[in-house]
Formats: structure tokens, sequence, C-alpha cells
């Protein structure tokens, strides 16, 4: 009877693992250290935090119409920068598709420029286009769109050279162009997909545009900033309030929307 | 270099190596006369599907030529390939139906190469000739109750009369079939089998069809086309042919005796 070894129970680690892990401790070490996290700082910061809940509460009301104002520009804001998004991201998706690229530089620029988009934070772009176009909505309207062509024309890219070759090969056999292939078959077959990628995308904008405030790009953001600068905590809770119900109904919408859809 | 008229489909020295280095096809010469139907036959991976898709234009030969109606397929750009596909009217394994459009959607698109744009072959905006030759179409392969179903709601054999309704709407000239029934069950695969080749002897039309029932290639077909590893074993009228002939085909020499 020959006698069958199982593999070891334990595999000695490889030296890049041992010196990779020993960097990531070290660092970690050196950032708490940085911070100085010390437990006097987290109880004053405890009592801090009680300070501002207290004064926090009750939420203040009052002016709830400027602030709804503020908010429903907010709204405006991702849902502009939304719908102009998705509708840019498809011709970049197309570009940036090796099924559907003229050219393979074309699809290396678009790829590029897609991964540019979104790998600058937004806010970050918002702070270039304050600069550019002033403070206001037209700026966070712009972060929106830069945005959602960085999640959407990826996603959508995804999707579209996920798609099968049998029927677009049809359609070309039948003595039709790309352009009767890519409308005829890439993108109804990648239709529902695409929906849901762009609900998902203007659940994140909304995110994205209340946060936008902060730095001058419009909305509630501004209002949220001010209050806190003038320590009007309560006030800054009735804005936060108004934050979550905002964004809360709109998950639940879309989510909705896209269990229909898919 | 202008080929045979006579023949729709002229095949000469054909040899096809993929980029791996397998050879697929090896020295094929045939040609196909107009109104002629041909069966390919050959036991998996002897070269068919390679053929098909070199036929079609999906695939270059690596040497050789094929002229199609006397054009040299080699000679053609992406661009001037468009009107010469116009001619082919092509049959899938799969079907090939974009799915989650409607049949009278994907029945329209048969006549994308007959249009520069493609708004007339969308439903919506489709000319009411466009409409009418579609349901035309679907009523041909008895699908026309189902126009307005989604595509794949639909059996395996609809989807097959589907396609073969597109392929008319089409009006093609020579039609290309890769295993038209090999994914639908003996009774509905013998049905879509008469009906692609009533429509193709009603219109006269030059068939190059890849099959895996010999029964079924004998009864359908003019002549019958052997390859085994990419080349060409067997090319006989199908009256003539005997079942030793098509046994050998798949079985080779040794098994002869036992399907005698
Ligand atoms: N894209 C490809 N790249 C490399 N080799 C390929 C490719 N397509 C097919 N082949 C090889 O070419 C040979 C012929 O394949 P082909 O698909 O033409 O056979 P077939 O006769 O259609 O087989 P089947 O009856 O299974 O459909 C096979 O050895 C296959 O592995
Ligand atoms: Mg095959």
């Amino acid at each position: 009877m020959t006698t069958l070894t199982a593999p070891a129970r334990f595999k000695r680690p490889s030296w890049v693992t041992v010196v990779t892990v020993g960097i990531f401790a070290g660092l970690f070490v050196l950032g708490v250290q940085h911070a100085q996290i010390s437990l006097e700082r987290l109880f004053s910061g405890i009592l801090n935090m009680f300070g501002f809940i207290s004064s926090a509460f009750p939420p203040n009301p009052e002016r709830i119409a400027p602030i709804s104002a503020a908010m429903y520009e907010t709204f405006q804001i991702a849902l502009v920068g939304t719908v102009i998004g998705v509708l840019l991201s498809l011709p970049v998706a197309l570009l940036a598709s090796h099924n559907t690229a003229p050219h393979p530089s074309i699809r290396w620029a678009a790829r590029g420029m897609v991964s540019a988009m979104r790998t600058i934070p937004d806010l970050i772009w918002a702070l270039i286009f304050v600069i550019s176009v002033g403070l206001g909505p037209l700026a966070g309207i712009l972060t929106i769109i830069v945005d959602t062509i960085g999640f959407c024309a990826r996603f959508f890219s995804e999707r579209i050279e996920e798609v099968q070759k049998g029927p677009s090969q049809a359609l070309q056999s039948t003595g039709g162009g790309q352009l009767g292939v890519i409308s005829g078959s890439i993108i109804p077959i990648s239709f529902p997909s695409f929906v849901g990628t762009s609900l998902f995308s203007f659940e994140k904008s909304i995110r994205a545009a209340v946060v936008l405030g902060l730095v001058g790009a419009g909305g509630i953001g501004v209002e949220l900033s001010t209050a806190f600068t003038l320590r009007n905590f309560d006030e800054a809770l009735m804005i936060i309030i108004l934050i979550l119900i905002v964004v809360i109904a709109f998950e639940q919408l879309s989510s909705a929307i896209r269990k229909k859809v898919i | 270099m202008k080929s045979n008229v006579t023949s729709d489909l002229h095949v000469e020295h054909v040899t096809k190596t993929y980029p791996d280095g397998t050879t697929a096809l090896q020295n094929i010469s045939f040609h196909v006369n107009k109104g002629e139907a041909v069966a390919l036959l050959g036991h998996n991976g002897s070269g068919k599907s390679t053929m098909f898709k070199c036929l079609s234009g999906f695939e270059r030969p690596t040497s050789g030529s094929i002229y199609l109606q006397g054009t040299d397929l080699a000679s053609l750009s992406r661009r001037s390939f468009k009107p010469v596909r116009k001619k082919l009217g092509m049959v899938f394994q799969h079907f090939h139906l974009v799915y989650n459009l409607s049949v009278f959607q994907n029945v329209l698109f048969g006549r994308m190469g007959h249009h520069r744009s493609i708004l007339p072959v969308m439903a919506p905006f489709a000319s009411s000739d466009n409409r009418d030759r579609a349901m035309m179409c679907l009523d041909r392969v008895g699908l026309a109750h189902l126009a307005d179903r989604r595509s794949d709601q639909l059996s395996g054999g609809q989807q097959q009369r589907v396609a073969i309704a597109r392929m008319l709407m089409q009006e093609p000239e020579i039609v290309l079939a890769d295993e038209p029934i090999a994914s639908l069950d003996p009774k509905a695969g013998r049905e879509v089998m008469e009906l692609l080749w009533d429509i193709v002897e009603e219109q006269s039309l030059t068939v190059v069809c890849i099959l895996h029932q010999t029964e079924i290639a004998k009864n359908f077909a003019d002549r019958i086309i052997g390859l085994h590893k990419g080349q060409i074993v067997l090319d006989t009228p199908a009256s003539s042919i005997s079942a030793g002939e098509l046994d050998q085909l798949y079985y080779g020499s040794g098994r002869k005796a036992a399907h005698a």
C-alpha cells in the first residue's frame, strides 16, 4: 500500500511576505504615534462630542426654508451632473472598449482619460472648477459630470467588453456596418446594466454633491459649513437630518427601480 | 483573376493556420454552382467552422483564395466587404438573436445591409414597407403571432426560425449555415431543416450547410463534402453516396464493419 501524504498544514511564508508585513506594521506604529493618540485625548474628544450633541439637540427648524432650498440645489446638481455624465459616458465607453474602439490608440487615450477622472478625488475637481468657473452650482455640476464619467464609462465599458460576439456577428453578416452593430446589438444587450450603473451613480452623486458645498461648489454643503463655523450646532443637526432623509429616500427609490429593470 | 462564372462559390487551395500554429484547413479546393446545396460533414475539429468563417470573411485564409460570385474575398477591405456580406445569409448553431429585443426587431435587423443608416431597421422608425416585409418573413417561418415576444422567451426551434426569418429579410443569394440544428431536439431539428430547405428551393439559393447528421445531409443536400483533419476526403453527389463512405468519415476504417 502506498501512503499518501497530504500537503503540510502550514507553509513557511516567503520572505517577500515577511518584509511586506514588517513594513506595514512599522508604518502603522509610526502612524499611531504621529496622530498622538492617547487616552486623555480620546477622553476629552468624547466630552467634546457630548458638548456638540447636547447643544445640537433639539435640532433647530427655524431656517428650514433656506435649508430646503439648498438641499434642492444639491439635488439639482446631482441630477443635472449625472444625466449629462451618463450621456457622455456612453460614447467614451464605446471608444474605450476593445470590441468597439476604432483604433487601439484611441482606446488607450479614452481609458487614460477615464482613469484620471476617477483617480483624482472629487473634492480636488471641485476646487479646480471653483477656481475656473467661480463659486456656485455650476462648479458642482461640472464636478459631478467628471465623477460620473469616471465611474460610469468604466463600468459601461466592462459590460460592453463582456457582450457575446454572436449577435454582433449576425448583424455584421447581414451587411450592417459598425454603427449598426453597436446600436443594434451591443447597446441593447448592455442596456439593463447601463441603467443599473446609472442609477447607482446617481445615488453616489447625491452624496458627493452634499460634500461639494464645503469647498463652495453650491448646495447644502455651504449651509452645513456655515452652521459649523458659526457653531450653530442645532441648525447643523437639522441639515444632517435633512441630508439623511433625502439620501435614504433616493437610495430606496433607485434600488426599487434597479430591481425592476434587471 | 476572374474565376469560373457559373460557380457561386469558388474555393482554391485554401490553407488556414491559426496564430497558435494549428493548421485547421489544408489546401482545400471546391466549388459550388448557383442553386446547388452542399452539405459539409466531418468529425469535431475537422475544420468545418473554420471553413465557414473563411467563407463569410470573419477569418482570412493563410493562403489560397475564395471567390464569391467572381469577387476575390482577399481583395476586399473591411468597408468593401459590406455589399458582399449582404449577399450572404448566415444561420448559426446558437441562433445569435439579440436576445432581449423583440422577435420583430430581430427580423427587421436582417435588412440592415440595405440601408445606409440604421433608423429604417429600428422598429419605431421603420418604413411600412420594411415592417410589412418583416411580418411576411415571420409568417413564412410560421411565427407571425409571436412578433411582439422577447426573443429569449422562445424555444430553441422557434429562435432558429426567427433567425431564418432574419436571413430571409436580407434577401441573400448564398446561404451559409454552421450546424443550424445542432442545439435542437431531433424533431425540432428536422422541422427547421425542412423549412430552411423549402425556402432555399423556392428561391433557388446556393447553400453550404455544415451538419453532423449524415441522414439529414443525404436527404437534403445535392452534394456532400467530407472533411478530415482539414482536408477534403469526400466530394460526391448525395444520391450516389454509400453508408460505408459516410461511416468512414466519422469513425475511420476500423469501425466500418460495426456500422454497416
Ligand atoms: N481561433 C482559433 N485559434 C486556434 N485554433 C483554432 C481556432 N478555432 C479553431 N481552431 C482549431 O482548428 C481546428 C478546426 O476547428 P473547427 O472549429 O474548424 O472544427 P469543426 O470541424 O467546426 O469542429 P466541430 O464539429 O466541433 O464544430 C481545431 O483543431 C481547433 O482547435
Ligand atoms: Mg464547428
